[in-house]
């Protein structure tokens, strides 16, 4: 690495560091402005400002602070021109809520997007390090190493399923339990493939044998529930704007 | 005093976190409302704002966060005449919980049901 490439690393460190640390009070900034654009009583505009300040304060993480505070900035924005519709041309004016539109759907894609990818790296980490740990335990314990991988899999699935298991009894938040439900539901497919597959391997059938059966259980069982999320999801969705359409129904009756 | 012009799925969300707050005498403030019902912050201050001008609610400031270095909070709570409308509206939108007494935890819920429905008996 030559000094140039240090400079610029180190300087593009210091860029990102610094970012990171103006953004709660730029975040705090974004609120106080979008609780003035919000709110047109001046009192309650101000005890919004503050209290949207405090909000900020107790949001855990940097970039979440922002991201809530975007989320007010958008809002107050969309509200602005609504309020300026008045003294705008209609072309002018459909231009802007266009914008505001897409804006609010970016974000919302945005923030859709961020979730998810928590999401699986989350999921991704918690497996990786649950059978990381099974694998040196079995490794350790096991007097041979040739049936490793198929019982790594059954006891790393096992121990996932023992631990989604208190969290799915105990937790009193809806999205954890389904979650929790969803992971022992994933760990008994698992674990059924461990064992099937200690049985083909104790069997003495070869590695690519092994694979070509329970491969396309992993996959079927992956692209299942993948399919069963997003189908719930999308459900969700639906039906919330059923009710809306409803709820306003309702209202303009 | 109005009801909230428009009941939407945040809005039962928010009164039901409300409800539960209420029956373990508890107030809440904005992060917990967004945190117990996983919703945006522009979302649960829209809903907020309604609830507030129906009268439902009442909102105080804490004279200290627990914590000096930090800023006071807004709590919120229901109102007499709140309480009795989110239990009417939840009673009609949202029976299950309307009729329950504390939050509870999802998971075994779902197990009683199911038992429930293994059995053909019910719960309560």
């Amino acid at each position: 690495m030559s000094i140039k490439d240090l400079v610029v690393t180190m300087l593009l460190g210091l860029a990102v560091n610094e970012c990171s640390d103006v953004s709660p009070w730029l975040a705090k900034k974004l609120v106080r402005w979008a609780a003035h654009r919000l709110y047109p009583d001046p009192d309650r505009a101000a005890t919004r400002s503050e209290e949207l300040a405090a909000l900020i304060d107790e949001i855990p993480g940097k970039f979440l602070k922002l991201l809530t505070a975007l989320g007010f900035g958008t809002r107050a924005t969309y509200v602005a021109i609504r309020v300026q519709a008045n003294t705008c041309s209609a072309a002018t004016l459909g231009y802007l809520l266009d914008v505001a539109k897409g804006l609010k759907a970016g974000l919302a894609v945005v923030v859709s997007g961020i979730r998810t990818i928590a999401f699986i790296v989350s999921s991704a980490c918690a497996v990786a390090f649950v059978g990381l740990m099974c694998a040196l335990a079995v490794a350790a314990a096991l007097p041979s190493n040739d049936a490793v991988p198929p019982r790594v899999v059954f006891v790393a699935a096992a121990i996932g399923f023992f631990a989604a298991v208190p969290v799915f009894v105990f937790t009193t938040r809806k999205k954890l339990a389904r979650a929790a439900a969803q992971t022992a539901a994933i760990a008994v497919l698992f674990a059924a493939g461990g064992i099937v597959a200690a049985v083909i391997h104790d069997s003495g059938l070869s590695f690519d044998t092994f694979w070509g059966m329970t491969g396309p259980l992993a996959f079927v069982a992956i692209g299942g529930t993948g399919t069963a999320w997003v189908t719930r999801r999308t459900r969700a969705r639906i039906s919330a704007r059923r009710m809306r359409v409803r709820a306003s129904g309702i209202v303009q009756g | 005093m109005s009801g909230p012009v428009r009941i939407t799925e945040p809005l039962l969300d928010v009164v039901e976190v409300f409800l539960a707050a209420l029956d373990d005498d508890r107030e809440l403030h904005g992060w917990a409302i967004m945190r117990a019902v996983c919703r945006s912050g522009p979302t649960v201050y829209g809903v907020l704002d309604r609830l507030e001008d129906a009268g439902w609610i009442v909102g105080r400031w804490e004279d200290q966060h627990p914590e000096p270095s930090k800023p006071r909070r807004r709590f919120y709570r229901l109102t007499a005449s709140g309480t009795i409308a989110v239990r009417g509206l939840l009673a009609e939108r949202r029976p299950r919980v309307a009729h329950r007494r504390a939050v509870p935890r999802p998971g075994l819920a779902l197990l009683a049901r199911w038992f429930a429905g293994r059995t053909g008996g019910a719960v309560q």
